[in-house]
């Protein structure tokens, strides 16, 4: 198990290096000078010339790379060029709000995911079976800020049981902080559950068609009981992999979802950078969402291998 | 057999109506999706403006059959330049070990950034154009599919029989290409429809973002974003580009799930 856990967290190390590389690239695949580009037509020369001079752009590639490289390492993800504060501080400050809605988004997904899941399969064939999954097939084609759009539309304008828009820090009122974020929750976390929805109907009828599930049922166990004690425990694992791989499109959508409802979390960072073009932060947020993502991941797989004793990972 | 598929039937259907605005565009928006009509700005839908109109008083429903174009366009060449690049890294790296690796790790890293995260952050770099959503969304999509590639060429290389053109003489280069890259197909064909419902999903994102297509281009995400700021006043314009995106997605979808059930049985659900 250590061994399996050190060659885990090691398979990171190749991976972080090689979005490291990409995210300098970045701002080198910009059109003409990524000085210029940055500051728009309206600066002077002189700027332009700062400018180059603080993103080191007037050597070579390689030695630019090992230099910014080496600073990222130290946790030093440079300075905004729009805000002139460090980036990791712009971070920082916008991380409260993303955090408790990537938390909120996840429990959405699990508990409208594996309930919906479960319902559909204890109830195989039926018209609630066939309405979940269409439920899900819809929930899959709708784009999570049309859904966010809609639920203002609904819950905020018409029924005003839900701020419109913004954030209460927690520090205010967690109350307020929560309200806050229950809409867009729900439209990050929507579209996720129907994923997780699908895998868990799939994986609990795999289940209840084993030996073990006629065993029970055979010595007399109650259906409920055949589902939870025994179906459940063995169902849920292929479910936390996607509940895993989940995070891929709950920490994209976040942009959007920031956006939509006005929340100043990182995502709504990422978009105000990408449109003052201040590339150090775009490059600081990737880096900081893919450590993330990668790491919910090696966790995800480590705690998968720590429940099911059956894998022997090599 | 796909005809007797009842979700791969539903999905066409859809897709059918969808094809059909994009390829009857001039035809069925009656009027020009950019004309400018000031004195008729934010009109609830009618008999002669059926989506209503926008804060322009351009013609919503116009607006959106053009979308569909545009979402398809984009949707497509994604596809197409994705399953290029897919199956050529895909093959190379089932094929030649030394490039196993290299594709494999870039994959990686590429599959570590989420796929909406690494198409904004290229639109940064690159700019609002067209071809560069192409571009962005075809480097978020491909290792996917180069990676359902290289694993069904790892196990078609192996199969029954590949070993009797091998046992009847065939050099390793003639079993890659007429034997085993016929078989990925399917694989390909259904990973694609998965990935051009995505694409159109995230292309719709990065235009709502505004990091898309440039501003006036009738895209779905373009009108959507047009229309957020009277929402109140005027809820359909953002109504009807996203109900367009829903058939269109859920369209794809269901030919996919379709697809799936008909040329993967082993995939089946039961």
């Amino acid at each position: 198990m250590t061994t399996f856990v050190i060659r885990r967290l090691a398979s990171v190390i190749p991976v972080l290096f090689l979005v490291a590389i990409f995210a300098f690239v970045l701002v080198h695949l910009t059109p003409g000078d990524p000085a210029s580009y940055m500051l728009g037509p309206l600066a002077s020369e002189q700027q332009v010339h700062d400018l180059r001079e603080v993103l080191g752009l007037n050597e070579p590639v390689y030695v630019q790379f090992g230099r910014w490289f080496v600073r990222v390492l130290h946790g030093n993800l440079g300075e905004s060029i729009f805000m002139s504060i460090p980036v990791s501080l712009a971070i920082w400050q916008r991380l409260e709000p993303t955090l408790l809605l990537t938390l909120l988004a996840v429990l959405v997904e699990v508990l409208v995911g594996v309930s919906a899941g479960i319902a559909a399969a204890t109830h195989r064939n039926t018209w609630i079976d066939q309405a979940i999954m269409t439920f899900a097939s819809l929930g899959l084609s709708t784009p999570s800020f049309w859904l966010g759009l809609n639920l203002i539309f609904l819950f905020g304008v018409h029924l005003r049981l839900l701020p419109v828009a913004g954030y209460v820090p927690l520090s205010e009122s967690w109350v307020g902080a929560i309200r806050s974020l229950v809409m867009p929750a729900f439209a990050l976390g929507f579209i996720s559950s129907a994923l997780v929805a699908r895998m868990t109907r799939s994986s609990i009828l795999e289940v209840l068609s084993q030996d073990f599930v006629r065993t029970a049922r055979a010595k007399g166990v109650a259906e409920k009981g055949v589902v939870w004690r025994h179906a459940m425990r063995n169902a849920i694992l292929p479910v936390m992999t996607v509940v895993g791989n989940s995070f891929a499109s709950l920490l994209g959508g976040l942009v959007v979802t920031e956006q939509v409802f006005a929340i100043p979390g990182v995502g709504l960072l990422v978009i105000n950078s990408v449109l003052h073009r201040d590339y150090p932060v775009i490059q600081g947020v990737l880096l900081y969402i893919v450590t993330l993502y990668v790491f919910i991941n090696v966790a995800v797989d480590i705690l998968y291998a720590l429940a099911d004793p059956r894998i022997k990972f090599s | 057999m796909l005809a007797r598929n009842r979700l791969g039937v539903t999905g066409a259907f859809l897709l059918t109506i969808v094809v059909g605005c994009a390829a009857f565009a001039g035809w069925m928006g009656r009027q020009d999706p950019l004309f400018v009509n000031p004195a008729i700005r934010l009109r609830s839908p009618g008999a002669i403006h059926w989506f209503g109109t926008d804060d322009f008083g351009r013609d919503v429903f116009s607006r959106v059959v053009y979308g569909s174009r545009v979402s398809l366009e984009v949707g497509a060449l994604v596809v197409t330049l994705t399953a290029l690049l897919g199956v050529v890294a895909g093959l190379t790296a089932g094929y030649v070990r030394a490039w196993d690796n290299v594709v494999m790790r870039v994959t990686d890293a590429l599959m570590a950034i989420p796929p909406a995260l690494l198409a904004i952050t290229l639109m940064a770099a690159l700019g609002a154009k067209v071809s560069n959503v192409v571009v962005s969304l075809t480097v978020a999509y491909a290792p996917q599919l180069t990676r359902v590639v290289r694993s069904q060429v790892l196990v078609l290389r192996e199969s029954a029989f590949a070993e009797a053109a091998k046992a009847a003489g065939a050099a390793e280069s003639r079993i890659a290409f007429r034997h085993v890259l016929p078989n990925t197909l399917s694989v390909v064909l259904i990973q694609g429809t998965v990935t051009f419902a995505d694409a159109v999903l995230t292309e719709a994102g990065l235009s709502y973002l505004g990091v898309g297509e440039p501003p006036g281009v009738p895209s779905w995400g373009n009108i959507l974003s047009d229309g957020r700021a009277y929402m109140i006043q005027a809820p359909w314009i953002t109504l009807f580009p996203g109900l367009a995106i829903v058939i269109c997605v859920l369209g794809l979808n269901l030919f996919g799930d379709g697809l799936r059930d008909v040329l993967d049985p082993r995939l089946r659900g039961e």
